[in-house]
């Protein structure tokens, strides 16, 4: 068994759409973010793939950058993501408990 | 590359789209953070086979932080799974796009110039320095910049959140 590029960018594929997979598989929006990083990793190995066994000798290291930004990329939209849209929302979205009253879970129904 | 090395990559493959797969199909949670643990030794161990020890850190540190933030969110409940019709049309998309993607990788016709991973080191750090702060610094620039609004942004909802529950008290 031969490691090649063709190998590492079927892994990088299959990656990215399972990150795909994630974002759209979830209805909320938040949960989705979470494809973000996976399609990412996906991404980023096929730069690493291709700096490995195709790159030349000018800049040998191009694609491990390409890899290294877009992974920074990815950190950054899941961070602007939770900090836009994420669970502080203040005390107006919170759930009520498992046993209060039917008006209060109504109350909490029509917030969310 | 020798067999034990291929064998090696393939393994941490399976383990990283396991892991993926939990990621993307489980319920908020522990079990959904073990899954983003699992990404990230697999996807940090590819890499480091690969001889790519500077992003096989930064990918290892990107993925347990998103995982640490994504993972118990939203909190677990019955409407946090999409089981209906667009969810399935996203998963065959996803399919076919892996489909296409696997197709044009293996009937690509690439140009194989391969280096030795021995010969600029695994980390290979003073090359990446000389790219990502000298010929591609405006593109590191832009990648600080966009976590660092995300990080102000987040400070500033958690302090206007903050004071808004000192006030309601």
């Amino acid at each position: 068994m031969n490691l090649t590029l063709v190998g590492i960018l079927f892994v990088a594929a299959a990656l990215v759409a399972t990150g795909l997979l994630a974002a759209a598989w979830r209805r909320d929006a938040l949960a989705a973010l979470a494809g973000v990083p996976l399609a990412a990793a996906g991404a980023g190995l096929a730069s690493v793939g291709a700096a490995r066994f195709g790159s030349t000798i000018r800049e040998p290291a191009a694609g491990q950058e390409a890899a290294v930004l877009v992974m920074l990329v990815a950190l950054g939209i899941g961070l602007l993501g939770v900090a836009v849209a994420g669970p502080l929302r203040g005390p107006s979205v919170e759930r009520p408990a498992a046993g209060a009253p039917p008006r209060a879970r109504a109350r909490g129904r029509r917030r969310r | 590359m020798d067999a034990l090395t291929s064998v090696l990559f393939y393994a941490l493959a399976a383990v990283a789209l396991s892991g993926a797969l939990g990621v993307a199909l489980l319920p908020a949670g522990s079990l959904r953070a073990l899954a983003f643990v699992l990404v990230a030794a697999g996807a940090a161990g590819m890499y480091a086979v690969l001889a790519a020890g500077f992003a096989a850190v930064v990918a290892l540190v990107v993925l347990l932080a998103s995982g640490l933030l994504l993972a118990p969110l939203p909190a677990a409940g019955p409407s946090t799974a999409s089981s209906g019709r667009a969810g399935q049309v996203g998963a065959v998309a996803c399919a076919a796009l892996f489909a296409v993607l696997a197709y044009a990788a293996y009937r690509g016709g690439l140009f194989h110039g391969t280096y030795a991973a021995g010969d600029f080191g695994l980390f290979n750090a003073a090359a990446m320095g000389r790219l990502l702060f000298g010929r591609d610094a405006l593109a590191t620039e832009a990648a600080g910049a966009l976590l660092l609004l995300a990080l102000v942004t987040g400070g500033a909802r958690w302090a206007g959140w903050a004071v808004t529950a000192r006030r309601r008290r």
